[in-house]
């Protein structure tokens, strides 16, 4: 086909367009002409991935400074989470017994505390764990080899007598363990609820200082992808400036990095995931190895369903909202 | 009755009577640059629908800067553009980038996308504009043929020579069905054959009915026309020639 014949073949495909149908004379209806349908970006998802993959590629390693600093924030969001969800199921294993520990002086008599104690209500049972008996259960769990061995690097049992009192109803318990310890020979008592408080406020602790961390690394994991993405604005930005001067929208340029954003949130989920179950994993095969003592805090260390769910939610939840937050404060710059 | 026959009469001859707006309308436009330096000076100008006309000046003179004023990339300190009956000093975010997709605009350094293809470059004004891709491809393959660079399609830029880089920038030009192409030094960069090349497909966008602005320096691509010039000079638009 000739220079004539295309001519002829694109005036007539020309006529075809939508704008130039009905039209005499081409731009005569330019003032009510029809626009492009305008639709919503979201029907168009495989151009704005397709442009989102595009300023992936151009973002080289600058995307895994921002997808790194996601991956320790939400690593350590995912730990804390599931350190203080494991404590708190600690301490309702533990919560659930009634027993209190008296402590004997080193003078005093088994059988003279043994008969005092019986004295008193609200007693259901009374267990004697002599001091021998003690440092050998200790021992054992503490894997040595021959408790001979142990005394003599000790040079003496350093444990005293102890009574494993049962009281009938939790309630009673401080009540309990405070005539409990005003019996002569009495060195010491603990009992469950003041460990309990203890925890409970080690947890609210550790909760405190993981709250600020998280705090201080969601700031860092903000600044670190907005400037990420501003880099990447930048070293777009002759595309950028045809795409503006060909027409396109704010939002149809600007949506793509913002889609960056929330992508290193999710990738920044995904491994800190991943570390975790890895985590996980070492930590369940570090306690098969312990003693039965530990073993037993397997079941308070257990994470519900509902926690097994809520994990990974809360990770991929706060990644987005951190790869949003920072794409978009990126893109209100570029705009500006 | 008679009297709404009498309304309709007048109204229809006052239709006829009125001209229709012109494509591009200067009315004592003053632009500046931050050091003083004037580029217009209460500058007038009407380019009436369907024209092609060319704007030549000095290096310096003033001639891209009237073209970003008309496709709202600067703004007037003074006066009033009007583009097909719109002001574009008030255009802004969307409003102006819905104004843009009314005009095909051609540069000298043909501002292409050197990691996409030639197809991809064409049809990218189409995708900013969120068009869905069977309706690209049914603009791509006449718009691309029109140039002469269908078989160039799967191309990079670069893999081009600057005369078949100008005709992929007409393509996209062209491929959005402008009503006004706007052609910032066309053929500053290209060799006399070439020139003459994108000359020609510009006069061929004139016949459909375009109206086509063109600035220039090269005065044999101005004599080889014979379309009216628009000198700019000292800050003032002058019309040479008439047709």
């Amino acid at each position: 086909m000739n220079w004539t014949g295309w001519t002829r073949w694109f005036k007539r495909e020309w006529r075809l367009w939508p704008e130039q149908r009905g039209s005499k004379r081409v731009g005569d209806s330019a003032q009510g002409r029809t626009q492009h349908p305008r639709q919503s970006p979201f029907t168009h998802l495989p151009y704005l991935l397709h442009e989102t993959g595009l300023g992936l590629r151009r973002g080289g390693w600058m995307n895994w400074a921002a997808v790194s600093t996601v991956t320790v924030l939400l690593f350590l969001l995912g730990i804390g989470l599931q350190t203080s969800w494991q404590v708190n199921g600690l301490l309702q294993q533990v919560g659930s017994q009634l027993q209190i520990s008296v402590y004997l002086r080193p003078d005093a008599s088994v059988a003279t505390v043994q008969l005092l104690v019986a004295q008193l209500p609200q007693i259901s049972h009374v267990e004697v764990v002599g001091k021998d008996q003690a440092w050998r259960s200790l021992l054992k769990d503490l894997g040595a080899a021959e408790i001979a061995g142990a005394n003599q690097g000790l040079e003496s049992n350093p444990l005293v007598d102890e009574l494993r009192i049962e009281a009938t109803s939790p309630d009673q318990v401080p009540q309990l363990a405070q005539a409990l310890g005003q019996i002569n020979g009495v060195d010491e008592v603990q009992y469950l609820d003041q460990a309990l408080k203890n925890l409970a406020q080690l947890n609210r602790g550790l909760n405190q200082i993981g709250l600020a961390v998280v705090g201080l690394l969601t700031t860092t994991a903000i600044a670190v992808i907005s400037t990420t993405i501003r880099l990447i604005v930048i070293t777009r930005q002759r595309d950028i400036e045809v795409m503006q001067l060909v027409g396109a929208t704010k939002n149809w340029i600007y949506l793509p990095f913002v889609f960056q954003g929330i992508g290193f949130g999710l990738a920044g989920a995904a491994i800190a995931w991943g570390l975790i179950l890895v985590t996980q994993t070492l930590f369940k095969h570090l306690l098969a190895q312990q003693s039965y003592l530990l073993q037993g805090l397997t079941a308070g260390l257990q994470l519900s369903l509902l926690q097994t769910i809520a994990l990974p939610v809360s990770l991929v939840g706060l990644g987005v909202l951190v790869g949003l937050v920072g794409s978009i404060l990126a893109v209100r710059r570029s705009v500006n | 009755m008679a009297q709404t026959v009498s309304r309709s009469a007048v109204a229809a001859n006052q239709s006829l009577s009125d001209p229709a707006p012109a494509m591009i309308e200067f009315t004592g436009v003053t632009k500046s640059y931050p050091g003083g330096q004037a580029s217009l000076r209460q500058a007038n100008l009407s380019i009436q629908r369907g024209e092609f006309v060319f704007v030549t000046g000095a290096s310096g003179s003033g001639k891209s800067t009237l073209m970003k004023l008309i496709y709202g990339q600067e703004h007037p300190d003074q006066g009033s553009i009007k583009v097909d009956g719109q002001e574009v000093s008030q255009l802004a975010g969307d409003r102006l980038a819905l104004f843009r997709r009314r005009l095909g605009i051609i540069f000298q350094d043909y501002k292409l996308l050197e990691q996409r293809t030639i197809a991809e470059n064409v049809g990218f004004v189409l995708r900013a504009q969120g068009v869905r891709s069977a309706e690209i491809q049914k603009r791509l393959t006449p718009a691309l043929q029109l140039v002469g660079l269908l078989d160039k399609a799967s191309a990079f830029p670069h893999q081009l020579s600057g005369g078949e880089q100008q005709r992929a920038s007409i393509a996209r030009a062209i491929i959005g069905s402008p009503s006004l192409i706007l052609a910032d030094e066309p053929t500053g960069n290209l060799d006399q054959e070439n020139a003459l090349q994108v000359l020609r497909l510009l006069r061929q966008l004139h016949d459909f009915g375009i109206t086509v602005m063109v600035t220039t320096h090269d005065l044999n691509l101005i004599k080889s026309t014979q379309f009216p010039v628009i000198q700019l000079q000292q800050g003032q638009l002058e019309r040479l020639a008439e047709p």
